[in-house]
């Protein structure tokens, strides 16, 4: 079957390895992806602005890119939250509005299309490294599928998974946040890298995007040698 | 008195540039979560129990006048005095023209947010009436004169040692033992319940259908308020109320584990009224005051009134990172964290930041913890969109506009790549700016070349190696 | 005045639900787990004394005469105050305070301001209305010849809980109070006052009573 790929802002400028890593663990799920184009952004950051006027016409760009799409799959669960907003931008008798819930039907994230769609919990992964898993919050308590990103790891070859302590608990990026209130960011960002330093692993996963840059640039900063690393380079399977 | 306007932001920074009161802060939290995981995430039927309170929440809010006028008359018929209060002002002008009245010079008190909200000890005081805090944590709060930092501990900023300091300061005894310490609040308390002219309480819940006050605690101050001085004031604010003690049953079963991970605290008080004919004690006069404070306008709001579900426990404070973070009194209002974030903006004069709504990461841990199911994402962004309703700022409009432009997005972004891939200029540029002090304890990865370039040769390559498909 | 609050209050209020309609729930509502805790002291007990207080079971009236008496003794009673209550008599606790030369106030005897008079006194006994097995709860009620301050002001309570007054948990109390007249106070006491108000570091005895006993009494 063909997939369309929807894919975030973040990755398509700041982390393309996790859109090239999307694009092999679909092939090897034995799904044939499909990149439309004119994508610029879902508009999460304008709706959390308390900005939905903004969102509207960047909610069309969207409907109209990916309505005949079979699928819409997306590495970045906050995107796909804001994507199964979109109905509600609209008024009850405005047709976009039935327009962007049939798109919304059908977009999952990444982690849950697997599981839930394609029955596939084994890609054939093999990732040889003892790793945490920071649950992004927009994925398990926002979305509600942090459990198929646990079923996914199990499943690699190689992989051990130690746990983090408050593997829930937010990583303090949350968008514009992280600009407005520094500090507070800052402080979050530190127990969350606290928690994976405790943990002992040599890699912490996470299956959003905006967690990856948030938790990979801090550790970065502190020259730790812990790589970031996003579910679906893992499921790719590791290195080349 | 200051007239610029509060500032969280600000207020946030100097809670965190404090690193004993953070670590204090850390421990308690972590202390609390020991007992949630030992509680709440462990029980089995959390999500039935929580059903059944928002159903139970929900029918209150519907028939809330109905309930209210039930409430009253069966206050009334039971020997109480119930009094409705418009505002803050009011309310606290009518509890101390009562005490006046009857000559009342000695006042004890227990937790109460409300009263916080009414400003009740200032205006006691101007009124010459001694009014004593008997909650612990309230009252070595209201002895180092400061404000308490959170719903349910409001001393969890204060360490024993400073403990001991005020104790030694007021009472000349020494000690930095927490139960010798216990024992010299337990005596100096003692003196004050048993004289005091009247006993100020809050309340948890009010029984509609047989006009009862519902009061939970451990340390058994409130059971003392409200059964030694012959004065009682249980004072409510306008939602506190259900049908009857069946509903009352159902918030039961899950405040005190989401509050502090109990199935029942020590003193669970049930009063309903004055004292019965041929009864020697408990209070010859009751009063339950009424508070609205805008709340009946609330009502009104189809999204917003759904904060007015909360009872109170705590939970959305404890789980919320940026609580966690900073502690109750960076907020500078009587009701922090999630559910405060919401209250304060809608009641009538509560102040605070205005922009306080911002100030959240969307992480939705309140919402997932709260016994009664409020969404305080949902009101949160509600809230955002209506401040928002009157201007945004520039960055977003700006970036909301290119967005609609694929080709203008994308020059845009490989103008970033060349000129400035990883921001180090703009950092350097204005190192105190927000973008200057995000990138101080980040390392910016940079600008790639964009994932759509690449797509088309990864995707041959792959086929070419034949894929599965 | 006070009317006008009242009612624009109320009136707001009204305006505010008229449109909202009948709550319905988002999902059939789960009827509550059935408590699964065995009514019986052996159940009461161990929650109970999990939480500071101490319990012993007397079979006969003799035997609680003597749990009282020992009782008393280990705290050095000398001062009591009483309820009025039928289960202090069936175990005649008037003549065991009397032989142990306790000076007894009974409720009659207490002045205007009851809770200061209380203040030295050593010991506060009681009955209960009821007793929850589920948490080891006392269930006191207030009334005439059972005041409030008995089971509170004094630093050692002994409660006598019959056999027959057990319950399985806080539903059930409720289920109980539903329907009759509601005294004036009752109060589920559920261990023994604790604050963690000092850096969360637990602490017994802190307003309230500094230790509970109950006796139970298997035979009523």
């Amino acid at each position: 079957m063909e997939a369309f790929l929807f894919i975030p802002c973040l990755v398509e400028h700041v982390l393309p390895q996790v859109g090239e890593a999307t694009v092999v663990v679909l092939e090897k799920a034995g799904v044939v992806p499909v990149l439309p184009t004119g994508q610029t952004c879902c508009g999460q950051f304008a709706y959390k602005r308390g900005c939905p006027d903004l969102v509207r016409p960047l909610a069309r760009r969207f409907i109209e890119i990916f309505e005949d799409a079979p699928a819409v799959v997306c590495p970045s669960g906050s995107c796909t939250a804001m994507v199964r907003r979109y109905p509600e931008l609209f008024p009850q008798e405005d047709p976009w509005r039935e327009r962007a819930a049939a798109v919304a039907a059908k977009t999952f994230e990444l982690g849950q299309f697997l599981v839930d769609v394609l029955n596939c919990v084994d890609v054939g992964a093999r990732f040889p490294l003892r790793a945490t898993l920071h649950a992004s919050c927009q994925t398990t308590r926002v979305l509600g599928v942090g459990g198929q990103t646990e079923l996914l790891l199990s499943h690699v070859d190689g992989l051990t998974l130690v746990p983090l302590s408050r593997p829930e608990r937010c990583c303090g990026f949350g968008g514009a946040f992280s600009v407005d209130y520094p500090e507070v960011s800052q402080a979050i960002l530190e127990d969350k890298v606290n928690d994976v330093l405790q943990s002992g692993a040599k890699a912490v996963i996470t299956a959003e995007p905006s967690c990856l840059l948030n938790i990979g640039s801090a550790l970065a900063k502190r020259n730790l040698p812990i790589r970031p690393l996003h579910l679906a380079e893992v499921l790719a399977g590791g290195d080349k | 008195m200051s007239t610029a306007p509060y500032n969280f932001a600000k207020a946030a920074a100097k809670a965190l540039a404090d690193g004993e009161r953070r670590t204090i802060l850390a421990k308690a939290i972590a202390e609390i979560h020991v007992l949630r995981r030992k509680s709440v995430d462990a029980m089995p039927d959390f999500e039935a129990r929580r059903a059944r309170a928002v159903a139970v929440r929900e029918k209150t809010l519907t028939r809330l006048p109905d309930l209210l006028e039930t409430l009253e008359a069966q206050v009334t018929a039971a020997g109480g005095i119930v009094h409705f209060a418009e505002d803050a002002a009011s309310a606290a002008s009518l509890i101390t023209q009562l005490l006046t009245a009857r000559k009342a010079r000695l006042v004890v008190k227990s937790k109460s947010m409300v009263s916080e909200e009414i400003g009740l000890n200032d205006v006691l005081a101007a009124a010459g009436i001694e009014a004593v805090e008997t909650d612990l944590g309230e009252y070595i709060v209201q002895l180092a004169g400061e404000k308490p930092s959170h719903i349910l501990a409001p001393a969890l900023h204060v360490s024993k040692e400073q403990v001991s300091e005020l104790f030694d300061r007021k009472f000349a005894r020494k000690s930095t033992d927490i139960p010798e310490m216990t024992r010299i609040a337990r005596d100096s308390l003692r003196r004050k319940f048993l004289a005091a002219d009247a006993g100020i309480t809050g309340v948890n819940i009010a029984v509609a259908a047989t006009g009862t006050v519902i009061v939970l605690e451990n340390e058994g101050n409130i059971r003392l308020t409200g059964s030694c001085p012959p004065i009682h004031i249980a004072l409510m604010s306008l939602e506190k109320v259900v049908e009857t003690l069946d509903d009352a049953a159902a918030v039961l079963d899950i405040l005190p584990p989401s509050a502090t991970g109990q199935t029942l605290p020590v003193h669970l008080s049930l009063f309903t009224g004055a004292r019965r004919d041929g009864e020697r004690d408990g209070p010859k006069e009751m009063h339950l005051v009424i508070l609205d404070n805008g709340r009946s306008q609330l009502m009104a709001d189809p999204i917003l009134r759904q904060i007015l579900r909360c009872i109170r426990c705590g939970a959305c404070l404890n789980v919320c990172p940026v609580y966690q973070s900073v502690g109750g009194h960076a907020y500078g209002t009587v009701y922090p964290g999630p559910m405060g974030s919401i209250l304060s903006s809608v009641l009538t004069g509560a102040v605070g930041d205005v922009r306080q709504p911002f100030a959240c990461t969307h992480c939705a841990a309140c919402a997932a913890a709260c016994p009664v199911g409020i969404d305080h994402p949902a009101l949160l962004q509600e809230l955002r969109r209506r401040l928002s309703a009157q201007g945004t700022d520039a960055a977003t409009v700006a970036f909301a506009s290119l967005a609609r432009h694929p080709l203008l997005f994308a020059s845009a972004a490989a103008v970033a790549r060349t000129a400035d891939p990883k921001l180090t200029h703009v950092a350097g540029l204005s190192p105190g700016s927000p973008v200057g002090r995000f990138l101080r304890t980040r390392a910016f990865p940079g600008f790639s070349r964009p994932f759509s370039r690449r797509f088309r040769a990864l995707a041959r390559r792959l086929s070419r190696h034949g894929g599965r498909s | 005045m006070k009317t006008r609050v009242r009612n624009a209050i109320l009136g707001r209020l009204r305006a505010a639900t008229a449109t909202m309609g009948l709550p319905r729930p988002a999902a059939p509502l789960a009827p509550r787990r059935p408590c699964r805790a065995a009514v019986d002291f052996a159940t009461f007990s161990t929650a109970l004394t999990a939480l500071g207080p101490t319990f012993e079971l007397a079979h006969d009236p003799a035997a609680a005469q003597a749990a009282l008496a020992g009782v008393m003794a280990r705290h050095g009673v000398r001062t009591a105050v009483r309820w009025n209550h039928p289960d202090l008599d069936a175990m005649d606790a008037g003549a065991v305070m009397a032989a142990a030369h306790v000076a007894v106030i009974a409720p009659e005897e207490l002045p205007d301001r009851v809770c200061p008079s209380l203040a030295a006194i050593d010991m506060g006994l009681t009955g209960s209305a009821y007793a929850l097995c589920a948490t080891g709860s006392l269930i006191l009620a207030a009334g005439q010849g059972r005041e409030r301050g008995t089971a509170l002001v004094p630093r050692l309570h002994v409660a006598l809980v019959a056999k027959s007054r057990l319950l399985p948990d806080l539903p059930a109390l409720f289920d109980r109070l539903a329907g009759h007249p509601m005294p004036s106070a009752v109060n589920c006491v559920t261990g023994v006052s604790s604050t963690g108000d000092i850096e969360f570091v637990y602490v017994r005895g802190v307003h309230g009573p500094l230790a509970v006993h109950v006796i139970g009494l298997d035979w009523l």
